[in-house]
């Protein structure tokens, strides 16, 4: 929202105050201001000049060849403007002057003539947009009259940040910022200029009623006849204008000039439309209706509508209709001003798609006791420009909705204990007072009346006191303060320790990079990489509908950074931990967890060899950080990029925690068709719930340990697990351990073998083992394993 | 028989002396003072001596031997020592420049990296981490936070709605009444989270974005406790003393609410681009906690009061490490997150 200073200066004096500190002070303690600007400041040396003679351009169709009186001297001037005439008075830039977008004046020749400075318009001087042609001056100026000191030009336009006003509808308008100055400064708000209405009430009464009490909280209405051709004072025009509203016609200016002052709309309609009276109703069905912007609109139903007794004649707080608007003979309004309900309003316009200054205004909630203050003010401004207005009914108020006063009671200790400082009792009440709040003290005790343009939603209670008192007063000049506090024992989050731990191994120990992908499918990619997903959680209003459906599995989108990375890299390894959802359908409450994902993708590796260092990094991974041994068992997982062969459950004690894969070929060949992918998904809430295995301690062997590595041909078709079993078989007394050592499967092996070597750790505890006590180990496994078939190679 | 001694002890010195390799030297230890070494042979005379002789003879020989012992085991080191250096002379290709083992560098993600330092950051102060679930329910979004139905609010968090009627949560807002509900009065905890707004993505907005909430209740906790812990905090955040101020903001949960502002550390507080020419950096939102919050969490407005705050995660990180394009972060472009090495 605009603001101007001059605007202000009519109700608090700012002498003495440096303007920039003002509205740092404001934002301070206020609302945020976004922007200062000084305007005018270009506009120099401008002075009235009455136009003496005008004759045509010898040269030129356009131009015209002006004398006119500068005030010191007749000069002559060369001028385009269409509407220059003998006996007008004018702005006039003199030589060395200057105006908008013309930094400096000076002597020129145009189409041969000399011209001494320039006749301006409206927009030159930057208080309009008119450029149709000269600005021309009523009223009995004196040539050479400084400009400035006919029209406000300099002025200080101030942008607050509409967000930070939200609650604030008192801010809503000039005075209203004007009072919160005034706080600041300790300086005193002066009064409106208000008519008494004098001689109205002598007439009858308006025909108003209000059916929709809930939505139309107040209705306030007078008829005023005699209204002439009026034109809108020049400054009045200008402040519009600075504040962002352009000049339409007298009467619609002055409603919107009311409510830049005051903050409450008004609406004039021409008597001659309502003539049958008021109703305040809302449609009970889709009414078509065109607002004075001419656009025809379908209102909804539950739409508060003004209406006469035939027809509506304006949507409530947010625009008049066409049928009904002031015209040029219009010469007896009845004006409206009135009290509609804060978010009723807000849901009508967001409906009807139509948001205006007046509904703005609304939605944040209005005090009704503005409506006959805003009409007394209306009649003040209105009898300045045109005395003999005559009242043709009396002042018409349906107040269906009293707002109830808010009594607050606090104490000074509660305050001084609530901001940490301690304020003198003075000082508090002094704010209070400035901001119209009503405070009897009592000892420690504030009895507060709140001012009914803070009390229609803003303050309510003890802490939005503290709130009104500690901004004036500065946050700034509140002195920090340490706090003692209960010392607890802290409970870290285990989840987030594990989180780090993995994500510390993942990127250190692995060298993957971790990556952040959304939590909702790209449907897009997937149909085109043929991914296939039962997920069932869905968004409404999704961005986009092909970004609708949240993720149940982390694979997809990794894939489509695999996709993303190939043309940079020969090998690599995304992961990230994240969320994932489920449910049986769209409807149910989902369930969700964060899982674990790791994506291994190579040009050189082949995909058998990234499942081997999957296996084995998950492996390293639960044992670090658990010191378990994860079970491995074919796979049960219904997702299609799964590999029917080449992949694995994961699971720890019959807890399933996830899988391991190579990617599916009929996936692989629609993404990185160079690339081989394997990934692991873990469900971290899985892993995160087993509890850490304690480290069996055995006491290491005073006598040296003897290392076997034998290695066995084997049928290809055995597996590794079932060779394992076979080992775990044997029985020997000096055994202390064995493990894998190496697959070969390679050239010089017999047709249909592989070659698996395994150590053996043999030891004993009483002695040093002699090398009769190893053949004898080494016999006796050779002959069990030989039994078996597995002979040495 | 001295005599004989004295001539062994000059021809032994000299050949000692001579001798050009740790073999050679070794040589003349095993013939001079080994089993059947010339002085062992010489000792063996001893017992055809008489007292005297044989006194005389012994101590000289002896002196002898440990004489000789001693310049062989010279002589070993000189020659060692000459064989390092000979080896070390002799000019090598070895190139100290060819680089380093290439071990995989991996890489967290930037907003991890701030996070956990955060995190330290808290947890040394005694705060828990906590956490909520990103589908969250309305409740917990909205009412508990003082955001009612038709609250102008709502529609500032353009909120992405579920098919089930659940949200994905706008803010980590909701972690406070959930850790309200679940830990009670005193509190200290913290909750970074993924939040989701639903609005169009561009170099400056993204749809899914990571804060920090904050929160601390206790009896007596006053603004001027906020402001110290604030400024305590983003002290260590930014490793440095800061400049803050604080100016009404107006968030539903927190009454009285405030934005904070960082002094500019660009310019100083001079005004610059980044600041807008206004010396200050629009950084947090906070506030004393709204006394309907505290009640939604279960906790005596009238026995406790408290503070909350929240933290652009995401935000931190891009001013951390200069990232213009917010987009980015989702990409999972490797070229840049492989940049992030660092812990």
């Amino acid at each position: 929202m605009k603001i101007s200073l001059n605007w202000i200066k009519d109700y608090v004096d700012l002498e003495g105050i440096d303007i920039k500190e003002l509205w740092y002070r404001f934002t301070m303690s206020t609302a945020e201001v976004e922007d200062v600007e000084f305007v005018g400041q270009d506009i120099k040396n401008v002075v009235v000049a009455k136009v003496l003679s005008v004759v045509p351009h010898p040269e030129s169709k356009k131009l015209k060849i002006t004398q006119v009186d500068s005030g010191d001297g007749v000069i002559q001037i060369v001028c385009g403007a269409p509407n220059v005439a003998e006996g007008i008075l004018v702005p006039l830039v003199k030589i060395g002057g200057s105006v908008n977008k013309v930094p400096k004046i000076g002597k020129a020749k145009l189409v041969g003539v000399e011209s001494f400075g320039m006749l301006c318009s409206a927009s030159e001087l930057g208080i309009s947009d008119d450029h149709s042609g000269l600005l021309v001056l009523d009223g009995d100026y004196a040539p050479g009259t400084d400009i400035k000191s006919i029209i406000d030009i300099d002025d200080v336009i101030v942008e607050i940040d509409n967000k930070s006003l939200t609650n604030r509808p008192d801010l809503w308008g000039h005075y209203g910022i004007a009072r919160e100055i005034a706080a600041i400064y300790g300086r005193e708000l002066k009064p409106m200029n208000l008519d008494s209405l004098e001689g109205s009430e002598e007439k009858a009464k308006l025909d108003i009623s209000v059916e929709d009490t809930e939505k139309c909280l107040r209705y306030s209405g007078l008829k005023i006849d005699g209204v002439k051709k009026l034109e809108t004072p020049l400054n009045m025009k200008v402040r519009l204008f600075y504040c962002g509203m352009r000049s339409i016609s007298p009467l619609v200016d002055l409603t919107n000039y009311l409510m830049l002052e005051m903050g409450q709309p008004m609406h004039a309609f021409d008597s001659r439309q309502v003539e049958s009276g008021i109703v305040v109703r809302s449609t009970k069905e889709i009414t078509p209706f065109t607002t004075l912007d001419g656009v025809e609109r379908k209102l909804p139903e539950d739409v508060l509508l003004i209406c006469t007794k035939e027809r509506p004649v304006a949507i409530a707080g947010i625009m008049g209709g066409e049928n009904s608007e002031v015209l040029e003979d219009t010469t007896s309004i009845l004006l409206e001003s009135a009290t509609f309900e804060g978010s009723s309003t807000r849901k009508s316009s967001t409906k009807i798609g139509l948001r205006t200054e007046a509904s703005a205004r609304y939605e944040k909630m209005l005090d009704p006791n503005l409506t006959v203050q805003a009409i007394q003010r209306f009649v003040k401004l209105l009898r300045d420009m045109q005395p003999d207005i005559q009242f043709a009914s009396a002042l018409t108020d349906i107040y269906c909705n009293k707002l109830e006063p808010i009594d607050i009671e606090i104490t000074k200790p509660y305050i001084d204990k609530y901001i940490g400082n301690t304020l003198t009792t003075e000082k508090m009440v002094e704010i209070l007072r400035a901001l119209e709040f009503k405070v009897d003290v009592d000892g420690d005790t504030f009895r507060i009346k709140v001012p009914t343009f803070r009390a229609t939603k803003d303050i309510t209670m003890k802490v939005d006191i503290i709130e009104e008192i500690t901004r004036v007063f500065g946050y700034d000049n509140i002195q920090p303060q340490t706090l003692d506090i209960a010392l607890k024992p802290l409970q870290y989050n285990e989840e987030r320790l594990l989180d780090h731990k993995i994500k510390e191994l993942l990127s250190e120990r692995f060298g993957a990079s971790e990556v952040n992908s959304y939590i909702w499918y790209d449907n897009t990619f997937n149909s085109r990489a043929g991914i296939e997903t039962n997920a069932q959680v869905k968004v409404l209003n999704p961005q986009a509908q092909d970004s609708n459906t949240l993720r149940d599995s982390m694979v997809p989108e990794m894939l489509s950074f695999a996709e993303k990375n190939e043309k940079t890299y020969d090998d690599f390894s995304l992961f990230e931990i994240g969320s994932v959802f489920k449910a049986a359908t769209p409807k149910e409450k989902c369930e969700q967890h964060k899982n674990i994902c790791v994506l291994v993708a190579s040009k050189i590796k082949s995909e058998d060899e990234l499942f081997y260092e999957l296996k084995g990094m998950l492996s390293f991974i639960a044992k670090t950080v658990k010191n378990i041994d994860l079970e491995f068992t074919a796979s049960t997982s219904g997702h299609n990029w799964v590999h029917p062969m080449k992949s694995v459950d994961v699971s720890f004690n019959g807890n399933m925690m996830g899988y391991i894969s190579v990617v599916h070929p009929m996936i692989k060949k629609n993404i990185g068709k160079k690339l081989n992918i394997a990934v692991f998904e873990i469900n971290r809430d899985v892993l995160q719930s087993i509890e850490q295995k304690l480290v069996k301690y055995k006491e290491p062997s005073k006598y040296p340990e003897v290392l076997l590595d034998y290695s066995f041909l084997v049928d290809n078709s055995v597996t590794f697990d079932k060779m394992m079993q076979d080992i775990r078989g044997f029985k020997s007394k000096i055994l202390n351990g064995f493990e894998f050592v190496t697959i070969y499967n390679g050239k010089g092996l017999p047709e249909g073998k592989k070659s698996m070597t395994f150590r053996f750790v043999i030891g004993s505890a009483e002695k040093t083992l002699s090398s009769e006590d190893i053949n004898e180990f080494a016999n006796s496994l050779l002959n069990y394993m030989a039994g078996i078939g597995y002979t040495l190679r | 028989m001295i005599e004989k001694i004295s001539k062994l002890r000059d021809t032994a010195i000299g050949r000692i002396k001579e001798a050009v390799s740790s073999t050679e030297v070794e040589e003349l230890r095993v013939k001079l003072l080994g089993k059947k070494g010339e002085l062992t042979e010489m000792l063996k005379d001893l017992k055809n001596m008489d007292i005297e002789e044989r006194k005389q003879f012994g101590q000289e020989a002896n002196a002898l031997k440990n004489e000789l012992t001693e310049i062989i085991e010279g002589k070993f080191k000189e020659l060692s020592a000459n064989d390092v250096k000979k080896s070390l002379s002799s000019g090598s290709n070895f190139d100290i420049s060819l680089p380093g083992t290439n071990f995989k560098l991996g890489s967290l993600h930037p907003v991890t990296i701030v996070q956990k330092e955060i995190e330290r950051i808290f947890t040394g102060m005694g705060f828990n981490i906590v956490d909520g679930p990103e589908a969250e329910e309305e409740f917990f979004n909205f009412e508990a936070l003082n955001i009612p139905k038709h609250h102008p609010a709502r529609d500032m968090q353009d909120t992405y709605w579920l098919e089930n009627g659940s949200l994905l949560r706008t803010h980590t807002s909701p972690c406070q009444v959930r850790a309200m509900q679940k830990y009670g009065a005193p509190l200290k905890v913290i909750a970074p989270g993924r939040c989701f707004r639903n609005e169009s993505t561009d170099a400056s907005h993204e749809n899914t974005f990571f804060q920090l909430e904050g929160m601390m209740i206790d009896k007596n906790v006053s603004i001027a406790n906020l402001i110290y812990v604030m400024k305590l905090l983003l002290s260590e955040v930014f490793q440095r003393d800061v400049k803050i101020r604080l100016r009404p903001g107006f968030f539903p949960f927190v009454e009285p609410g405030f934005e904070l502002d960082l002094n500019c550390m660009i310019c100083g507080g001079k005004g610059c681009p980044t600041c807008k020419h206004s010396g200050w950096i629009e950084l947090l939102p906070c506030g004393m906690v709204h006394p309907n919050v505290l009640r939604y969490g279960g906790i005596d407005p009238e026995e406790y009061t408290g503070f909350a705050f929240g933290l652009g995660l995401t935000r931190l990180a891009m001013m951390k490490y200069g990232i213009s394009d917010i987009r980015v972060l989702n990409s999972g472009d490797l070229r840049a997150m492989e940049q992030f090495s660092v812990r």
